[in-house]
């Protein structure tokens, strides 16, 4: 009887709480006011995905107001260099793009190394806009307001998907969440104009679009899935999450004994199709059928045949012999299964697993194997905080959500445990992972509350109750009756109150934690003045425009790696490594030349034809990102190819601590890296001990470093970014040491006049 | 055992400190299967002092379980591998024969090299070498020291010439075998034992496995398609996991920390930081709130008496808000200036 009454209300559509309308429980009449249901319904969803779409765009614009339309970080920067050579080139340029301005003199074949699907959306808007609309926009704010568009599609589809594996209600809690949850956000903000921008929509489409073809058995579902997924492949690296995820639901699912025709029909079809379209990806290629990455999808196809044929089989003839038939044939395909794949691999023809994903696995392979994908921040393993901090209370209806899909066991809620247990492992081993888990977490979030929301605002309860009492126990009194009902009311209210409430509390901390943790371009800093009011530290574009103006078009930067993107997006200048770390023997050499001494550094350098060096230096304004703290990656990479050369032990005090003051080692003092951190920092403090607020030590003013090799050419404003000229050979054919001693001497007959860089706005 | 006491007893009779020959140290180093010889305060004065004619290693450490020094039991069998690998060459030390070969094959280039010495692995445990651990002067272990060959008759000479290893990120036994092999001139080959009671335990093991799932093979196929343990291993899982388990195991974080004056801190307040008791104060939280809540949507609405449904409703309200307060206090605990909380309870 319960759960009957239960259906008829769930049916019509109640609002989640965010919104202000008040859904209507009637479930007797089609009819309210002489409109349809059906109407009302459909016009309230309308309302509320628009009102959705706003909310999850307006809270990633924060960056914007705050500063200005600008491309963030480092990635986004490539992607934007990228687009912009794409709409003023053609597609087939772009995919046929060598680029000789990065890496060099080894240029990329960028072409054919990166994952088209951001810049083609975003060039095929412009040229919509352009072309059909006559809306001429600059394509530096599509690429800034692309993330916070594709968010409105992410919610829509968080919908969908939720919609499949409870009911709409839970759909649209979803799609609430899923707009506005921070971990999110955290890659989707105006500006972030990176792959996961568009790929987590994709992510959520094709997942939908996979549980709807599961579901029916469709073609074209299957189909539109692996369209999606091929639109995935083309723009993250992380589709191999979907090319893993959908085979082993399948596999688990064969387990379970659920085979049907309709798993048959869904999974060949995307299968077929969408490794088909993935390889037409020039970066992929023939990864999908020549790594291991790729291998279960492929074993799984080959399973869903013969689980075909034995279900066939098994239609035919009698079960004892079925039974053998069964047992000999699983044995046989699966040794044969495992020695192929175990020859191929050793004969070369399948490529291992990468490092990257097998680092997923073996913790502890990365820090041991290859130091740069250790080095990078965003692959550190998660603490607690970060998954309260991203999700807030949906962190604890998580578990609750997957429990309750437990209760109902349908072929999508394997899914969606499944789903929910691999991605809690992913995002606890690599921050970088909450991305996602945070779909699902909302997912089940959702759908915990809306069960919750399904019992306690159903009220046909109380409206349904007279007339059953009154045909089962008449004599009782009304009063009796009475103070039920209230008890129901107070009940339900109690439940319903308290999470109102959660739920604007989790509106204020992801609004606060949007707008403090996640909308920093990290291009321009921001700082409080004494007074309040916001001061803007731009010493990164200062310096990369200093660059443009000032050197010559072919002049050639070196800098760690981390800053090659923005040197070629904002300075358009030659890098030597950039955030496409594919050469780490490149990337150890540019670390060779920070960590070795001047005259090590100086054949490295005119080697490399470099003409200018850049340094990020924190020290006077306590900026903690610099490259003295980044130093000893650069150490232990370089050391990774010269072992003999280079030693971080060199690079550590006596008391085996990581020192730059008057403790520091040797070795440390005579790197180029920190000559050119600290060249001139004592001028500063008029030629006493400088201090160093990043890492609080001083640096006494007798050690004051001296370069002989590079000559400063500019500091910015806050001294974040130092650029220093790599001088040329000297014209007498002296070494460089001579010829600045001999300068000095000159220039201090001729008393040098100090050029101070203004220091009133510090502090 | 025999020869350590006489060991023991000579060093106390022994007038002249003198380090002990080589023969007496190969001896003394068949004690272990590792062939460590064990350094302690009763015979530290003899393994050490005088001229040696010989490398000595020596670990400084402790793997009891009151210290809790994580490093030091992560450390501890990369050193007993190279030891014993090392031993597995040279079953008794260089020997004579050794020596000439290396020494001709060198040729005149000998004279410019030092001769290849042998070397001796040591290993002290901090509850029985309280006294030479403070001859160091020792802050914090593990400790590797390494003593060169010398002809210093002086006392404790040992100490001025002794080198510390420095830790760093990496294979331990890779980087320890670069350091010897740079002061001693060695190579060190390394021959992992093959561990024949796993091997024996893990057939007997897998043996077992199988006779008892074709025994109980109903049982067992009950416990895997049983829907409450499938659901119970997912939450723990995804519980743990939400908690931050894996940073625990990665970075090797403390369980807690103790503070001065037997004060314990147990939430430390970094964001991107924790310690190990923080996964299990955590998970249960969380685990807590996930309950409350399936409470509330499974088990209320089968109460049939209103009233009794009333008050189980009006606890298990109470007891979300009361958890989730202390989960937003937590979480404010970790510092970064959060804004928001449910209840002051704390200051």
């Amino acid at each position: 009887m319960v759960s009957e009454k239960k259906k008829q209300s769930v049916s019509t559509s109640s609002a989640p709480l965010k919104q202000k309308e008040v859904a209507e429980v009637v479930p007797t009449g089609p009819k309210i006011l002489g409109v349809k249901l059906d109407t009302i319904r459909l016009l309230l969803q309308v309302i509320i995905f628009i009102s959705i779409a706003g909310a999850s765009i307006s809270s990633r614009l924060f960056s914007v107001i705050r500063f200005e339309s600008i491309i963030h970080e480092f990635d986004p920067w490539f992607n934007f260099r990228a687009t912009k050579y794409l709409v003023t080139h053609s597609y087939y340029d772009f995919l046929n793009w060598f680029d000789d301005r990065t890496w060099y003199p080894l240029g990329r074949v960028t072409g054919g190394t990166l994952y088209p699907g951001l810049m083609v959306t975003s060039g095929v808007i412009w040229h919509t806009l352009r072309e059909w609309l006559a809306l001429p926009i600059d394509i530096r704010n599509i690429c800034v307001l692309l993330a916070p568009a594709f968010s409105g599609l992410t919610a829509i589809f968080t919908y969908f998907f939720t919609k499949e594996i409870k009911d709409s209600n839970a759909g649209l809690l979803a799609a609430i969440f899923m707009g506005i949850a921070p971990g999110y956000i955290s890659r989707s903000v105006a500006g972030s104009y990176d792959n996961e921008a568009i790929a987590i929509t994709l992510l959520m489409a094709t997942f939908y679009f996979w549980i709807k073809a599961m579901k029916l058995g469709s073609v074209f579902y299957g189909t539109l899935t692996a369209l999606f997924y091929f639109y995935m492949v083309s723009a993250w690296g992380g589709y191999v999450f979907i090319t893993n995820l959908i085979p082993l639901h399948i596999f688990v699912l064969i387990l379970m004994g659920r085979y049907s025709h309709k798993l048959y029909t869904a999974y060949t079809t995307w299968y077929a199709l969408g490794t088909l379209a993935s390889m037409q990806i020039p970066f992929v290629g023939f990864l999908p059928i020549r790594s291991n990455d790729h291998m279960a999808a492929l074993g799984v196809f080959g399973l869903l045949q013969l689980v075909a044929v034995g279900d066939y089989v098994k239609s035919q003839i009698p079960s004892k012999q079925f039974k053998s038939f069964l047992v000999i044939s699983l044995v046989l395909t699966i040794t044969l299964g495992i020695i192929g794949l175990v020859g191929l691999t050793t004969l070369g023809w399948i490529a291992p697993w990468t490092g990257r994903f097998y680092s997923l696995w073996d913790t502890n392979y990365a820090k041991i194997h290859i130091p740069i994908i250790a080095s990078v921040s965003e692959h550190q393993p998660t603490a607690w905080p970060a998954f309260f901090f991203d999700t807030n209370m949906l962190i604890w209806l998580f578990p609750a959500g997957v429990y309750l899909c437990f209760q109902d066991l349908q072929n999508e809620h394997v899914f969606v445990i499944i789903y929910a247990v691999l991605c809690s492992y992913f995002a606890g081993v690599m921050v970088r992972l909450m991305l996602t888990l945070t779909p699902i977490i909302c997912a089940s979030g959702a759908i915990a509350l809306s069960k919750l929301f399904d019992v306690y605002l159903d009220i046909s309860e109380l409206i349904n109750a007279n007339p059953e009492e009154e045909t089962t126990d008449k004599k009782k009194s009304t009063g009796n009756r009475k103070a039920n009902i209230f008890f129901i009311l107070l009940s339900k209210l109690i439940v319903l109150l308290t999470f109102a409430f959660y739920l604007f509390y989790f509106v204020f901390h992801c609004t606060w934690v949007t707008s403090n943790a996640y909308s920093s371009p990290s291009v321009v800093l921001a700082s409080k003045n004494p007074d309040g009011s916001q001061h803007i530290i731009d010493d990164f574009r200062e310096a990369y425009y200093w660059l443009r103006m000032n050197t010559p078009e072919d002049a050639k930067v070196m800098a760690w790696w981390d800053y090659g993107y923005q040197i070629g997006g904002m300075a358009d200048r030659t890098t030597l490594v950039d955030n496409n770390t594919w050469n780490n023997t490149h990337i150890a050499t540019v670390g060779k030349a920070m960590c070795s001494s001047e005259e090590v550094s100086y054949e490295i350098l005119k080697k490399h034809d470099v003409d200018y060096v850049l340094v990020i230096f924190g020290g006077l304004l306590g900026y903690s990102g610099d490259d003295i703290n980044k130093f000893l990656w650069m150490v232990r990479i370089s050391e990774g190819i010269w072992p003999d050369e280079v030693h971080e032990r060199d690079f550590f005090s006596e008391r085996g601590e990581y020192k730059v003051d008057s403790e520091a080692s040797q070795t440390m003092k005579d790197s180029l890296m920190y000559k050119m951190s600290y060249y001139r920092f004592n001028e500063l403090y008029n030629g006493r001990d400088a201090s160093d607020r990043v890492r609080g030590q001083t640096i006494p003013a007798s050690q004051a470093p001296e370069l002989n090799v590079v000559e400063e050419a500019f500091t910015s404003q806050n001294w974040i970014v130092r650029l220093y000229k790599v001088k040329d050979l000297d014209n007498v054919g002296r070494n460089l040491h001579s010829a600045t001693q001999f300068s000095k001497t000159e220039q201090s007959k001729r008393k040098r006049i100090a050029k101070k860089p203004v220091i009133d706005l510090r502090e | 055992m025999r020869a350590n006491l006489f060991i023991v007893i000579a060093s106390l009779l022994n007038i002249v400190i003198a380090a002990l020959s080589n023969k007496e140290l190969v001896t003394l180093s068949k004690n272990s299967k590792q062939r460590i010889i064990h350094i302690n305060d009763a015979n530290y004065k003899t393994l050490l002092e005088g001229p040696r004619d010989y490398h000595m290693v020596v670990l400084m450490t402790s793997t009891s379980s009151s210290i809790n020094c994580v490093l030091c039991t992560e450390f501890k069998p990369e050193y007993e591998l190279v030891s014993s690998s090392w031993f597995q060459d040279h079953p008794e030390g260089l020997t004579e024969e050794d020596l000439e070969v290396s020494a001709d094959e060198e040729g005149g280039e000998s004279l410019s090299k030092v001769a290849p010495k042998n070397i001796y692995f040591l290993y002290s445990e901090f509850t029985d070498s309280r006294e030479f651990f403070g001859v160091f002067q020792l802050n914090n272990i593990p400790k590797v020291f390494y003593f060169p060959p010398s002809t210093n008759t002086e006392k404790n000479a040992y100490l001025k010439e002794s080198l510390e290893y420095q830790f760093f990120a990496g294979s331990h036994k890779d980087l320890l075998i670069d350091w010897l092999k740079q002061l001693t001139g060695h190579e060190f080959p390394i021959y992992i034992p093959p561990d024949y009671t796993k091997l024996v335990t893990n057939i007997v093991g897998a043996l077992a496995f199988l006779s008892l799932s074709k025994i109980f093979h109903k049982q067992l196929l009950k416990v895997l398609t049983s829907k409450i343990i499938w659901s119970g291993l997912s939450l723990i899982f995804i519980l743990l996991l939400t908690s931050g388990y894996m940073f625990n195991q990665i970075r090797g974080v403390p369980y807690v920390r103790e503070l001065g004056g037997g004060k314990i801190e147990y939430i430390l307040a970094q964001q991107q930081n924790q310690y190990g008791v923080e996964t299990q104060i955590l998970s249960f939280v969380y685990g807590c709130l996930s309950l409350f809540m399936v409470i509330l949507v499974k088990k209320v609405p089968e109460l049939k008496n209103s009233q009794v449904q009333f008050i189980t409703v009006v606890i298990f309200s109470f007891l979300i808000f009361f958890f989730y307060a202390i989960l937003v206090g937590i979480f404010g605990l970790k510092g970064a200036g959060y804004p928001f909380k449910l209840l002051r309870m704390m200051k």
